[in-house]
């Protein structure tokens, strides 16, 4: 019974260390989106020759 | 002028109804294995339409064969028209069969005609703006091809299995092969598709594109698709395909040398695909029809028609090209 318990507790452990593990990369991997410039536009009579 | 139509699909009954309306031809043959379809396609055409269905004559009588009918069908339909010395335009967008076709190429040049291989959205209008964007540089090094959306149900089907499917890309002399749904790029394509998570996939394209320029380095193809897409790839489709596809997208990416700068240049199109392999095919038709194409055998429409001319014509049917102009695009 005191194995099981102790696994049990072994397994929540990890479980707990992994999900800080993984928020704490992927709020550390957040980075701001860098301003766009340009877009798309139709080709017309210049680029079209 | 008579042209016949194989396939009354969302492309092929979309290319008669563009034929009919710009007065490009007189007659046009519509032949499909579905009575129904037929039925409706006579309704909407009007009685310029001859329609035949299943079992058909033997004999195809016109000036030039549209192949629009589905993957696996193509073949026999490219060997049919060529043994009966016709023009012919096939959208055909499966890989293996693309391939097959293309080893037909010396069969063309003993019948003299010109056959036009993946004449639709993608490929057909890709290769279009490759050749059209290779004008702008001194030396292209790279060629990338991503394309989003399918057509009517033969073309949904392809799309799908085509992420299961090994793809083909080129690189410094050989052919890597690699599995589809991998490789995966954000790409920007025009309004109103915008951004997509594109992968590998057996597409045609690369195959076309180095048959037109085997100069080039490198040439790749993605095509967008969901988790859902790439989870479900291997399996049968598991609901029905849509009779007509959503917005859809192209979108090539040339790198090269102008000068000595290393330039990218980024071109699209935006359209339904069924609609846009419509105006392709139906385009190239007429250029066929009136002997504008480049080559008397077989070859994609990188190297069969003038960029420049056919994008304007393109244009005039509704389907304009695109270009993305922002940080490292040419000037």
């Amino acid at each position: 019974m005191r194995a099981v318990v102790r696994a049990i507790r072994q397994a929540a452990a990890a479980i707990s260390v992994a999900a800080t593990v993984v928020t704490a990369l992927r709020l550390g991997g957040r980075v701001a989106v860098p301003r766009q410039s340009g877009g798309w536009r139709q080709l017309n009579g210049p680029d079209l020759r | 002028m008579r042209v016949a139509v194989l396939g009354a699909g969302a492309v092929g009954a979309r290319v008669a109804r563009q034929l009919l309306s710009a007065d490009s031809v007189d007659q046009v043959v519509l032949r499909d294995p579905s009575a129904e379809r037929l039925a409706w396609a006579a309704r909407a055409l009007g009685d310029r339409v001859l329609t035949e269905d299943h079992p058909f004559p033997a004999l195809l009588e016109a000036d030039a064969v549209v192949v629009a009918s589905p993957r696996g069908t193509q073949l026999a339909a490219a060997e049919e028209a060529i043994s009966a010395g016709r023009p012919a335009i096939l959208v055909c967008d499966g890989l293996a069969e693309t391939v097959a076709i293309l080893k037909l190429d010396r069969m063309a040049q003993d019948a003299g005609v010109p056959v036009v291989v993946g004449a639709g959205f993608a490929p057909g209008l890709t290769c279009v703006l490759v050749a059209h964007g290779m004008a702008w540089f001194d030396e292209v090094e790279e060629v990338h091809v991503y394309k989003m959306g399918a057509g009517g149900p033969a073309c949904a089907l392809v799309h799908h299995r085509a992420l299961s499917r090994f793809s083909y890309d080129w690189r410094d002399g050989g052919w890597m092969r690699r599995p589809g749904g991998s490789g995966r790029e954000l790409c920007w394509f025009p309004e109103p598709v915008g951004p997509r998570d594109c992968y590998r996939a057996a597409l045609a394209d690369p195959v076309l594109l180095h048959h037109a320029f085997p100069e080039v380095d490198r040439i790749t193809s993605r095509m967008a698709a969901t988790r859902r897409d790439r989870l479900t790839a291997p399996m049968p489709m598991l609901t029905p395909t849509h009779a007509e596809g959503a917005a859809g997208a192209v979108r090539v990416e040339l790198r090269g040398l102008k000068g000595s700068a290393q330039e990218t240049l980024v071109l699209g199109a935006a359209e339904r695909p069924a609609v846009g392999a419509a105006a392709v095919a139906a385009t190239v038709t007429e250029w066929v029809l009136d002997g504008r194409v480049s080559v008397n055998g077989m070859a994609g429409m990188g190297e069969m028609v003038e960029p420049v001319g056919f994008l304007a014509d393109l244009a005039a049917r509704g389907l304009v090209a695109e270009i993305f102009e922002g940080d490292g695009a040419v000037a």
